[in-house]
């Protein structure tokens, strides 16, 4: 059994909202191996976007702890964690919100080359055309501005953008949310080729199960702040433990079985 | 006799001094008490069927073929006899007016009633989704209530004077799993209940299976797929559809990653 690349213990945080305190998080425990793609889901609210954000130290928990790639993370400032920002990305679920809308494709992804000190000026237009490539997407692309391009483009640039650095693990916050069927499907085969090349860690964070089966290895479970259930994405998809788990496994839209006669919708 | 008939629609939109077709050669006809849903991606049409249906395309579409709706000699009225549910209640309900005063305005506008029956007439539509203490809920405003309990305000003022026809416009699609399946049932129960057509629009072919007998499926402004739900999950004809289909009859799982040396 190898060391997990991240590891989260006790992960405690809370708000003051409207003069109440809200247990966003109440004791949390995870953690994903390399190579692993935990699915965390839950409804709106459960906690799933406050425990990314502080995996990404945009925000800091009460208590607890996170441990990646074997160090403190929360303890990390200055050189080291701007070391560590490079090998943690994130890929959200608005492309459009997430880039200056004027900025040309290149210039996205010549921000985290220079950033962290990947490819100097002169290998750069080497290196985003590597980039590009590895996303599916043509060379020209480079200089279209971001506005100009598809919402599945824009994921597949935002995919480009967090591995440019060489991360060994990439928090997807409904990274494939706002997409439409064929380009989600795309989306999702894209993420699992990166993962299978480069062995990268995903936190897959959605409301959705619909794209857990494809992508996930395991899946926790999180409501009102605590994971309530965790295992493999096809024990808790078949036979959900919990009743939060029950509840978002019920609540998945399915074609009538009967109807769908010519696939194998519901294996036993 | 249908309710309403869709003939030869066409509808093309006015950009940069040219016509960009949105939606050619519809043909659709609901009837009575009939729930359809309308399937495709953004870009393909769909919202642009639901709103000419409704009257509510922008004045400068240009629209040829006929849309005719038997039962009304003049034409139906949007809010009495077609209630339109938006996939985000901004779009619906207006945030300076209370959840009373928009839901009673459709029963005062349209089934003539004064304004204090018509509160007494909201608070029962506010029951009638499910929304907890109705009489509280009243003076409430849209800010405050979450995302799931607006489209529920949505669907009542769009049911508040008993409309023949329902449209709802990936009215679930900004909603978590949970929430939007029990907006789904709200729908399907209501329209049962009512006797009332439905024209359901999303991207998602198996929430479509849930409520519709029929299904049309729209790429690029066009008719792709049309028929009973049960024959066009069974056998898609086109390319699209059975795309649509697979995503749903992919049964495979991922094994765990190999242990690293």
């Amino acid at each position: 059994m190898n060391d997990p690349l991240l590891d989260i213990r006790g992960l405690t945080k809370s708000f003051r909202r409207a003069g109440r305190t809200i247990d966003a998080l109440a004791g949390v425990d995870l953690s994903i191996r390399p190579g692993e793609t935990l699915a965390l889901v839950g409804p709106s609210g459960s906690g799933k976007s406050t425990l990314a954000r502080i995996v990404l130290r945009l925000t800091d928990p009460d208590g607890g702890s996170v441990r990646f790639e074997g160090m403190d993370l929360l303890a990390l400032r200055g050189a080291a964690l701007r070391r560590t920002r490079a090998r943690i990305q994130m890929v959200f679920q608005d492309p459009h919100a997430a880039f200056n809308p004027r900025a040309t494709v290149a210039r996205v992804l010549a921000d985290p080359l220079r950033i962290h000190g990947i490819a100097d000026r002169a290998e750069r237009p080497r290196a985003i055309a590597a980039l590009l490539d590895r996303v599916g997407l043509p060379y020209d692309f480079a200089s279209r501005p971001i506005h100009e391009i598809s919402g599945g483009q824009r994921q597949r640039v935002a995919i480009a953008r967090a591995i440019a650095s060489r991360p060994s693990l990439i928090v997807l916050d409904e990274a494939v949310s706002a997409l439409d069927v064929a380009t989600r499907r795309q989306i999702l085969n894209l993420l699992i080729g990166i993962q299978d090349r480069d062995g990268t860690g995903y936190l897959f964070v959605t409301h959705d199960l619909g794209a857990v089966r494809a992508i996930a290895h395991r899946v926790a479970v999180i409501d009102q702040g605590r994971i309530v259930e965790t295992g493999t994405a096809r024990d808790v998809m078949r036979a959900p433990q919990s009743a939060a788990a029950a509840a978002l496994v019920a609540a998945v839209p399915r074609l009538p079985m009967a109807a769908a006669s010519g696939y194998n919708i519901h294996p036993s | 006799m249908p309710l309403l008939s869709v003939s030869g629609l066409q509808v093309a939109y006015r950009r940069d001094d040219r016509d960009v077709t949105a939606l050619s050669g519809i043909d659709l006809d609901i009837e009575g008490g009939e729930c359809v849903a309308v399937i495709g991606e953004s870009g393909s049409g769909k919202s642009t069927l639901a709103r000419a249906i409704a009257g509510l395309l922008p004045p400068d579409a240009h629209i040829r073929g006929r849309i005719s709706w038997p039962l009304f000699r003049e034409g139906p009225v949007l809010g009495r006899d077609i209630g339109f549910v938006f996939q985000d209640p901004a779009a619906s309900l207006d945030p300076v007016l209370t959840v009373g005063e928009q839901v009673a305005e459709v029963a005062r506008a349209h089934l003539g009633m004064r304004w204090r029956e018509a509160f007494a007439h909201a608070a029962q539509l506010l029951a009638r989704v499910s929304l907890p203490d109705p009489a509280s809920l009243l003076k409430a405003y849209p800010h405050q209530l979450s995302g799931g309990q607006k489209q529920r305000v949505a669907i009542a003022a769009a049911i508040a004077a008993g409309p023949r026809l329902l449209i709802t416009d990936e009215a679930t699609s900004a909603l978590d799993t949970v929430i939007q399946a029990g907006i789904v049932s709200l729908i399907r129960e209501i329209v049962t209940a009512e006797g009332m057509s439905l024209l359901f629009v999303t991207h998602d072919i198996a929430l479509a299976a849930q409520l519709a007998r029929r299904i049309l499926v729209l790429r690029n402004g066009h008719l792709v797929e049309a028929g009973p739900t049960e024959a066009v999950i069974a056998a898609p004809s086109a390319p699209y559809t059975r795309l649509l289909v697979e995503t749903y009859a992919d049964t495979s799982w991922r094994t765990a990653p190999e242990a690293s040396p």
